[in-house]
């Protein structure tokens, strides 16, 4: 780490410059402070919870401090910084602290308000459905996909024996650049890396082996490669299980493997040459390739998670919501309904037994019985 | 199975899930569509429907079974509760696109006049840059004129910093772990195919990124050196070129990080720790991507550092960029407050312009009754004097036929809020229980109330 000096004082021109500009004189200053202070906040609350020493810091002191940093970085963040280009357009995202500014209390309030005046015989039903149908709705939007997505993504990593978080959850791109055989010792590494389990790379390689094999457009020669290819992937599995040991044949069937998917490709490539289009998606999707091997394994292991924290999200802030509102409004109405008929039961029966009374005694009475 | 690797089903779900769960963006937007419009519209339409019966329909009763099916299905479709689903639709379409839109429409204006797109770098990483291109100035032979600066010499040195960003020519780091690493990843040599004839040569790391920091320099002050227009490489397909470079003919063969990161560079960068700290000069694994991603927004700064130096000559470069920062900065505060305030305010006058007053169309069937659910009913004119009328009739509240002088006594009830004259008959036989008409509208969900 090297120490930088601190700047000299200005130069005319520079002083010049500041001189005539008031209004950046005047703002710099809050803007700095407004997008630093998630960074400055984060920056602390991680040196002061590093080493918990004592119970009091680790279980009070530490959770409030983190959800400070929590709540800081959710709702403090107006750096707008994250672009994505939709044909010529770029289109912003607004950061995490605008969006919750937008969503919370700028769409709520003005729902609760509407809901206030076109409410009818002071019913509030309205108002507390918004309550009810938002508050959930859009803090599900903001706040819970990414850590369902991470919690149910590392539950698959433990299940399919492939790596498929790290701190963060690894992204497509990511998994088709990492686990790409498109080097000597990549397999090597695949089959190194924490988290990947020998039984995940036979498996993804029976999963395109067996589809190569079965192919009626394979030579025999193709099938010939594509089973030495197993068996050598076998070897490197085999000698990974002796520890350091086996480490320089790990490397050393690494590297055959990838001679061996190198030929394959070629293979395929040569078959694809001077081909209609048609025909050559054909032939690519009848021969996966087998390169990405362990790549597609990857993403087809995330592709349930992604699946099911979709729709549960979905569900949670679509459905649930309106249904809830559905049924307690239901059910509201009916206890109003239930207790409108009893008093007008008790009313009437009061004035029937009023009149029975009246037509017994025949006198008029000089009292308000109802009083 | 469904997620078996290569087959249709699977390819057309990896592509959309990908771009899901990739990019929040998306995620916020499909999560739009799938759950709050088509969810909530469906939820809305069922929501206070009337259900049809034929059998207790006598204009039903002298239909055929094919007539009173489509009448039956005509009737159900025009029983749905339309009007909820109106207004759930226009809140929805029209709430989650247009919290991006207008933040968009905001940065395209700002992008517009201030020509570039530097405000669009995240805070943190703009300060970083700024710092390193600081340091750089402040190392750098143009710090010392005095004077206007040429911008061909301008240019190169933009190169030079971007080379300084993967290099350490001053020596800095030598004590840092990381620096032999830097050093082995530029000693190493790969092939590079040249553009123009296709033929292969071997290069160091440090040659290439030398001969690509130059084209990208040169590009990247284009408006400041005004050439002649050639159609030359675009900043995507540059970066392009970059990542196979240094990802797939190093990182990938050499594979000194482990599989796991293979996207990631080692990065000279000048950071600050702490609040108000000094800025710390570090050799970091940085992503690929992130550095050309703050590279692309960086350059419009630097070409404004350059036009401000023009204007004001006799000022170091150095400081004109601390003063472009700050300049930056301060648009940056600006154009945010103003994105998320415009953003705010047209959400705060949505419900306003969607959902009709006096009306609360998802619960039509408690407020109006069965019979008049899903007439229209206009909302009360705020001409009329009078307080609005129950939309359904009320319990009618018991009158005490005979009382000694003055009027009758009315037994008031919670839902008698306009008393009507009810006598009941004499001898008065107990009424039948048919109000309010409840029983009809649970008959969708079984035929009784649940409750």
């Amino acid at each position: 780490m090297v120490k930088v000096n601190k700047t000299p004082p200005l130069s005319p021109g520079a002083a010049e410059l500041y001189q005539k500009d008031r209004l950046t004189r005047w703002l710099h200053p809050m803007g700095d402070k407004l997008f630093r202070t998630p960074g400055n906040v984060s920056r602390y609350v991680d040196a002061k919870t590093a080493n918990p020493d004592s119970l009091l810091r680790r279980f009070v002191i530490n959770p409030v401090l983190k959800s400070t940093k929590w709540l800081t970085n959710k709702f403090l963040d107006y750096d707008y910084k994250s672009y994505i280009k939709v044909g010529k357009y770029q289109l912003s995202r607004p950061s995490p602290g605008a969006f919750a500014m937008m969503l919370f209390p700028f769409t709520i309030a003005p729902r609760l308000i509407q809901a206030i005046k076109r409410s009818e015989n002071g019913d509030r039903s309205e108002f507390y459905d918004i309550l009810r149908r938002d508050i959930p709705t859009i803090a599900i939007l903001l706040y819970a996909l990414d850590p369902l997505q991470k919690f149910l993504t590392q539950q698959m990593q433990k299940f399919s024996g492939v790596k498929l978080v790290g701190d963060e959850i690894l992204q497509a791109r990511e998994a088709t650049l990492n686990y790409a055989v498109d080097s000597e010792k990549a397999l090597a590494a695949i089959l190194r890396e924490k988290g990947n389990t020998p039984e995940a790379l036979r498996k993804a390689l029976d999963n395109v082996a067996e589809r190569w094999i079965n192919n009626a457009q394979a030579n025999t020669e193709t099938v010939a490669q594509v089973n030495k290819l197993k068996e050598t992937v076998e070897k490197m599995i085999e000698a990974h299980g002796k520890g350091k040991a086996g480490a320089a044949q790990v490397d050393k069937y690494s590297a055959q493997a990838f001679k061996l998917i190198e030929g394959l490709e070629r293979w395929k490539t040569n078959k694809l040459a001077g081909l209609a289009e048609a025909s050559q998606k054909e032939i690519t999707n009848a021969f996966p390739s087998i390169k990405e091997f362990f790549a597609r394994y990857a993403h087809t292991r995330r592709l349930p998670v992604d699946i099911v924290s979709f729709i549960l999200v979905c569900v949670g802030i679509g459905w649930l919501p309106v249904w809830f509102n559905d049924l307690w409004n239901r059910k509201k109405f009916a206890e109003k309904e239930a207790a409108h008929r009893a008093e007008q039961v008790s009313n009437f029966d009061a004035a029937l037994a009023y009149q029975a009374l009246k037509q017994r005694s025949n006198l008029r009475p000089s009292f308000n019985v109802y009083s | 199975m469904i997620y078996r690797a290569g087959t249709r089903a699977t390819d057309g779900l990896l592509k959309i899930f990908n771009l899901i769960s990739e990019e929040y963006l998306y995620a916020f937007l499909a999560l739009d569509v799938v759950a709050l419009w088509i969810t909530r519209i469906l939820k809305g339409l069922d929501r206070g429907k009337i259900t049809y019966d034929p059998k207790t329909d006598p204009k039903a009763k002298d239909m055929g079974p094919w007539e009173q099916l489509k009448y039956t299905w005509r009737k159900n479709i025009q029983g749905l509760n339309w009007a909820n689903a109106r207004e759930e639709a226009l809140r929805e379409i029209l709430t989650g696109p247009g919290a991006l839109i207008m933040p968009t429409l905001v940065y395209a204006y700002a992008r517009n006049k201030y020509k570039g797109s530097a405000m669009q770098l995240g805070y943190p990483a703009m300060v970083e840059m700024k710092n390193t291109y600081i340091d750089h100035l402040s190392r750098s032979h143009l710090n010392g004129i005095t004077g206007k600066i040429s911008a061909k010499e301008y240019t190169r040195n933009l190169s030079d910093f971007v080379v300084n960003l993967f290099d350490d020519p001053h020596g800095l780091h030598r004590k840092d772990p990381k620096y032999r690493e830097l050093q082995e990843m530029l000693k190493h040599r790969i092939e590079i195919a040249h553009p123009a004839t296709g033929q292969t040569s071997r290069v160091t790391v440090r040659e290439y990124i030398r001969s690509w920091a130059d084209e990208w320099a040169k590009k990247a002050t284009e408006p400041i050196t005004k050439p002649p227009k050639i159609d030359g490489k675009s900043f995507d397909e540059m970066a392009k070129e970059l990542k196979e470079a240094l990802i797939h003919k190093y990182n990938r063969q050499v594979m000194p990080n482990g599989a796991a990161h293979s996207g990631e560079v080692l990065v000279r960068t000048l950071q600050e720790s702490g609040k108000g700290g000094k800025p710390t000069s570090k050799i970091q694994l940085r992503s690929l991507d992130e550095v050309l991603n703050n590279l692309k927004y960086f350059k419009d700064y630097a070409n404004t550092v350059y036009e401000t130096h023009t204007k004001t000559p006799n000022s170091k470069i150095a400081e004109v960029a601390e003063y472009g920062y700050r300049r930056l900065t301060r648009n940056k505060f600006v154009f945010a407050i103003i994105a998320t305030l415009v953003a705010s305010l047209y959400l705060f006058t949505l419900p306003r312009l969607v959902q009709k007053e006096g009306h609360y169309p998802a619960n039509r069937l408690y407020q109006e009754g069965e019979e008049n659910a899903g007439k229209d009913q206009a909302p009360p004119k705020k001409t009329q004097p009078s307080a609005p009328q129950p939309t359904r009739p009320v319990n009618p509240p018991v009158r005490v036929p005979f009382q000694p002088g003055g009027p009758p006594p009315v037994i008031p009830t919670r839902f008698s809020p306009q008393p009507q004259p009810f006598i009941p008959p004499y001898p008065a036989p107990r009424p039948p229980l048919t109000y309010p008409p409840y029983g009809a509208q649970y008959s969708q969900y079984g035929g009784t109330s649940p409750w």
